[in-house]
């Protein structure tokens, strides 16, 4: 069940090889670029590399459809309440009493979108590629603190276990009689006794584990060591080179020639 | 593994005393009361007790969780290698002392499984090198080897079980304490944890002191060096594994369920005045023999003697009994049988039609199974963990519905029929009590799902007020589910789905939680139920508790019903058994052990002990004996 929320997708390509620091300082140069850019063009871009490099790695299709579909509901939203609520620009698309639409609103929802779409998948490229260990590993060797980078692994780790319990406690109440409507308010009220009872559960499981770190000597006034740590490639330096380089190429671009900047 | 004081013993309660802080305004709950306890080093001791007796709060205060984690009134002191477990921290107890819980869940991080050995002595500041030892030989003592680059997520729970033991042993601890390490576990993933604790056993020996908390008796009887029985939080009960378990009559009082083979001895002591006592099955046997040869009941009564018997296959006929007399329980097991077999001619309440189902359309879960069950019936669901015993009963009410084939509720077909409806029919209790527990009081809990079903007023109360009084919960109509403790709380659950009233009672692994006491409570009030003309579903992996309850066993086997019928055809079957994966009751073993004297398949140590006894009557002409062997 836990592989249907984990968004890894173990392999060996070049981009699961790469070391896990140098695709983390990538990654957060290229979404440093998506979230400064506002230009469609540059957007959809983005977007387009992220998915050939993602087809480059042999990531699956499906678990990116997967992706996909988990934003769909968001993006939607953003594209159509942006316009409503932006009242920038000249061109008065629509004009129904206090509603009024103009086309510059809407391209900046749908920009908002894609930006989202792209950082999303930015993030995909690290996170699809990288297990769990080299995640956290590459964040504390990159100056998080230890117990932070536990509290995500763990948080990683719980997502399907809650999903699990909501589901089997959904149909514990099912089978009293509980009627779920398909849709709606009238299903989120009907679930609110679901949330009551899977969250005591899962305040009881995580007491327990609060119990088993513990024991496991977390807190331990020693310096940690690790079984194996990371080790930068002779490969790793020329890529990181490369990317930064790029990146800083891009990024010196948009902040002083104003590149992505617009719209269109 | 720094060596304690000698003389010290690694493990000291003091007249050690602990309240668990208030919950919601309530008294402190007192859990344990003047312990003083001492463990020798290298001591392998077993606890038991009934639900809420101390059993886990002793192991939590061995590790320093209690008081440090859990907060609470500490009186008197446990000292563990020296250390006082109120003022070391628990990281640094955690080198002396590793603790194995009993949720699989919860005993792991959630890295892969190499690296969730290696994070406790990474926590711990021991050099990569010496980690990696500890690795290879933790994985290897508790048979990981093979695995140690997958996901621990993605492991059975036998597996997560040995993979905590592993975790906790690269610690290279002198103290292992495991709290009912295999209570949520099926047979198999149970005997790959009993497996891994024999191999540590064997490799470290009296270098590791263990501390096993059970409540399944006869595993502790198979391994402790010494057994402490806790009830109501003291020392009830504490000596050799022979000297406590037979005193059967205590320990049935103080709700333990008494070892098998400790209750047959005690039986037949009873009868024959005797002092016979045995923990083991091998230990049993030739005690037994000697008995049935003393009194010249010779191997040449029924069959030349053979050697190797133990190797007969299971369906060799065994004699035929010559003194099964009319009214002995023998006779009534298999009038019992023959009724269920009659019982299930009537309309059918739920008839299965060749139903398959693959989960998330891929995963095969049921592969073509038909079932019919009738009113009255008391069936047992049994099989390993993942053979599809609760994807088949899910398909009794609607839960899940059949890709093809067809499933019938009353007449109603499941793909047409809301599962809300089809409840009004079916109930279902979940394995996990809090996974339906969420109403500030018993009695609206209860209210809740005839609520549902569009009751009201007089009615309800009436509902509610039945099943209170059928479940013994009326004492509790007021106070707060999840403030109850586990055991109390699973009744609540299952009273709660029988307020539904529904024709047939589906229960996932119902006396988990439970002590003797209340299980034995719980499988009356289904008895009564049955002898109403409801239907009661148990999937259960107590086998004990099948012989001695239901009327009928369907074995499921990856997605396949592998045996139907009564009892005594499935569970004395050994080979079908092993095709499944799961091993015989002990006594059935046993009884096949003694079939050269005559005796017959046996599946309780109630029939056995008959059996025997009638036996010896044969051989010596004193029938009176039968009689007292009977149930005590």
């Amino acid at each position: 069940m836990s592989a249907g929320y984990d968004l890894y997708a173990p392999g060996d390509s070049w981009l699961h090889r790469l070391d896990p620091r140098v695709k983390l300082i990538l990654t957060a140069m290229a979404a440093l670029l998506v979230l400064l850019w506002s230009s469609l063009p540059l957007l959809l871009a983005a977007l387009a590399l992220a998915h050939l490099l993602l087809a480059l790695a042999r990531y699956p299709r499906g678990l990116a459809i997967g992706v996909w579909r988990a934003l769909a509901p968001l993006l939607i939203l953003i594209a159509v309440l942006w316009p409503v609520f932006d009242r920038r620009g000249e061109v008065v698309l629509l004009a129904l009493g206090p509603l009024i639409v103009t086309g510059e609103a809407l391209l900046r929802g749908l920009a908002t979108a894609l930006r989202i779409a792209a950082l999303s998948f930015t993030l995909l490229l690290w996170l699809g590629t990288t297990d769990q260990r080299s995640l956290v590993r590459s964040l504390v060797r990159l100056g998080l603190p230890f117990s932070l980078g536990m509290a995500m692994t763990i948080g990683l780790r719980f997502i399907p276990t809650f999903a699990g319990v909501f589901q089997t406690v959904s149909e514990a109440f099912q089978a009293r009689g509980l009627d779920l409507p398909p849709r709606g308010l009238r299903r989120l009220r009907a679930m609110l006794p679901i949330l009551v009872a899977a969250l005591v559960t899962a305040l009881r499981m995580s007491e327990q584990l609060g119990w088993t770190l513990a024991a496991r000597g977390v807190g331990a006034p020693v310096r940690r060591t690790a079984l194996r740590d990371l080790a930068m490639r002779p490969v790793d330096w020329p890529a990181l080179a490369a990317g930064l380089a790029a990146g800083l190429t891009l990024l010196w671009l948009t902040l002083a020639e104003g590149l992505g900047r617009a719209l269109r | 593994m720094d060596a304690t004081a000698p003389g010290e013993p690694p493990i000291r309660f003091e007249r050690f005393t602990f309240r668990y802080p208030p919950v919601a305004g309530a008294a402190p709950v007192t859990a344990l009361e003047e312990i003083s306890l001492e463990v020798a080093a290298g001591e392998f001791l077993g606890i038991t007790g009934s639900t809420g007796s101390g059993k886990s709060t002793l192991c939590l205060a061995i590790a320093g969780l209690v008081p440090q984690e859990t907060g609470g009134i500490v009186g008197g002191s446990v000292v563990v290698t020296g250390w006082d477990t109120r003022y070391t921290p628990v990281p640094q107890l955690a080198t002396r002392v590793g603790v194995v819980f009993q949720d699989p869940e919860s005993n792991l991080v959630g890295l892969s499984v190499e690296d969730e050995v290696a994070f406790g002595p990474e926590n711990l500041g021991i050099p990569p090198a010496e980690i990696a030892r500890r690795v290879d030989w933790a994985l290897e003592v508790v048979g990981l080897s093979h695995e140690r680059n997958r996901l621990s997520a993605h492991l059975s729970g036998g597996q997560k079980q040995r993979l905590a033991i592993a975790a906790v042993l690269a610690m290279q601890p002198q103290i292992l304490v495991l709290d009912e390490p295999t209570a949520q576990l099926d047979p198999v993933g149970k005997e790959e944890v009993i497996a891994a604790v024999e191999r540590l056993r064997q490799e470290l020996g009296r270098r590791l002191t263990i501390v096993l908390v059970e409540s399944d008796t006869e595993l502790l009887s198979r391994f402790a060096d010494r057994i402490v029985v806790l009830h109501a939080g003291r020392v009830a009960l504490e000596g050799s594994p022979r000297a406590v378990f037979s005193r059967t009559q205590e320990l049935a009082a103080l709700g333990i369920r008494i070892p098998p083979l400790a209750e047959l001895a005690a039986r037949l002591n009873r009868a024959l005045g005797a002092e016979l006592s045995f923990l083991s099955q091998t230990e049993a046997e030739a005690a037994l023999a000697r008995l049935l040869e003393q009194t010249g009941l010779t191997r040449s009564n029924d069959q030349p003697p053979r050697a190797g018997h133990q190797e007969r296959p299971a369906a060799e006929p065994v004699p035929a009994p010559r003194q099964a007399r009319a009214g002995s329980l023998l006779t009534l097991a298999r009038e019992r049988d023959d009724q269920t077999l009659h019982a299930r001619e009537p309309a059918s309440l739920i008839e299965i039609e060749d139903a398959r189902y693959r989960y998330g359309g891929v995963y095969p879960a049921l592969n073509g199974v038909s079932l019919r069950i009738g009113a009255g019936e008391f069936l047992a669901l049994i099989g390993p963990n993942g053979s599809g015993k609760t994807t088949l009963a899910k398909h009794c009410n609607g839960l899940l519905r059949p890709e093809s084939g067809r499933v019938l509720v009353a007449g109603q077909d499941t793909r047409t029929t809301h599962v809300g409806q089809l409840a009004r029919t079916v109930g279902y209790a979940f394995q996990n009590p809090d996974h339906q527990l969420f109403l500030p009081s018993v009695a609206e809990e209860l209210a809740y799902g005839p609520r549902n079903l569009g009751l009201r007023g007089p009615e309800l109360r009436a509902r509610v007020d039945e099943a209170l009084e059928r479940f013994g919960l009326a004492e509790l109509r007021n106070r707060h589910p999840t403030l109850l403790g586990r055991g109390l709380r699973q009744l609540v659950a299952i009273a709660a789905v029988y307020a539904l009233s529904p024709r047939l009672l589906i229960l996932d692994e119902p006396t988990g939680g439970l002590d003797g006491h209340a299980t034995g409570r719980l499988m009356a009030t289904l008895e009564e139920l049955v002898a109403e003309g409801r239907s009661v579903l148990l999937i259960t992996h107590d086998l004990r508790l099948v012989a001695e309850h239901a009327r009928r066993v369907v074995l499921v086997h990856e997605g396949r019903i592998l045996g139907d019928g009564p009892p005594r055809q499935i569970l004395t079957d050994e080979a079908l058994l092993a095709r499944a994966g799961m091993a015989p009751l002990t006594i059935a073993r046993l009884s096949r052990g003694l079939s050269r004297y005559g005796i017959l398949p046996s599946l309780t140590e109630a029939e056995l002990a008959e059996a025997v006894l009638a036996r010896l009557a044969a051989g010596t002409g004193h029938s009176g004996l039968t009689r007292e062997g009977g149930p005590g």
